[in-house]
């Protein structure tokens, strides 16, 4: 699990044991994040270097937001893709 | 941003992980848009204006699936997650699989026997039953001395007399 801001921050590395995550979930809010902002670039490139240092190759991100802000709208495939 | 990138492109090459990763998105909010609390009450305020965080269903949906993934939005009930859900199966029938691991884990249910000795805790909370377990010994150890008699128990023999007096019963 990583939470995002103005930076991106792991809360939980990958994990089977979906009950530490959840109960994690209840203390997360805003203000816990040092930068206020939006960037889910960098939370995404956080999200596929978990993948990636885990060993997968194939995984599933799955990315709650209340929207993506325009800047970033057109880097979001190549971090997913890892084209560029 | 550009140097998370590279970090990111880096770390698969020195990994050579032809990933295939899939971005799914699940939305949050309001088509209405609502201000965002902030902690000291109030709301997150840009340049003096309270931002409106506002869900762009569209935008998110195309990059949900520009990414191989579904897009959601919130929901109160399970839906969301279970469309979710839904759609990511099918990734892991490939060369990974999920794996379902099973062993023992030992449910100790002995706390059951506690309900064969609540009786047992129940009755000894009567009366009865305290004095007849505390004075059960007494009675056996008494037997032998004849001269006792029950009301030497609780009163001494100027006691008795003096009840007796009282009753009149000379």
């Amino acid at each position: 699990m990583i939470v995002y801001g103005g930076d991106s921050h792991t809360v939980s590395p990958l994990t089977e044991d979906s009950n530490t995550i959840m109960s994690m979930v209840p203390v997360l809010e805003p203000n816990l994040m040092p930068e206020t902002g939006s960037n889910v670039e960098e939370g995404l490139a956080s999200a596929i270097d978990l993948a990636v240092s885990g060993g997968y190759q194939q995984a599933d991100i799955l990315l709650i937001t209340d929207g993506i802000d325009k800047s970033a709208l057109s880097n979001i495939a190549p971090i997913i893709s890892g084209r560029r | 941003m550009v140097l998370i990138n590279q970090h990111s492109v880096i770390l698969r090459q020195l990994f050579q992980v032809e990933g295939n990763y899939r971005l799914s998105i699940l939305g949050v909010g309001t088509t209405d848009g609502a201000p965002i609390p902030s902690f000291a009450g109030g709301f997150i305020k840009k340049a003096g204006n309270v931002i409106v965080a506002k869900l762009n269903v569209g935008t998110l949906r195309k990059i949900a699936a520009n990414n191989g993934g579904s897009y959601q939005t919130l929901s109160a009930d399970d839906r969301d997650i279970d469309n979710l859900l839904a759609g990511m199966d099918s990734l892991l029938t490939n060369s990974t699989r999920e794996t379902d691991r099973s062993f023992d884990l030992w449910d100790d249910q002995g706390y059951w026997l506690v309900l064969l000795l609540l009786p047992v805790l129940l009755l000894s909370f009567r009366k009865g039953s305290v004095v007849v377990i505390l004075i059960a010994p007494l009675l056996f150890t008494a037997q032998p001395v004849e001269a006792l008699e029950w009301q030497d128990l609780w009163q001494t023999p100027d006691q008795q007399a003096s009840e007796a007096m009282k009753a009149e019963d000379f």
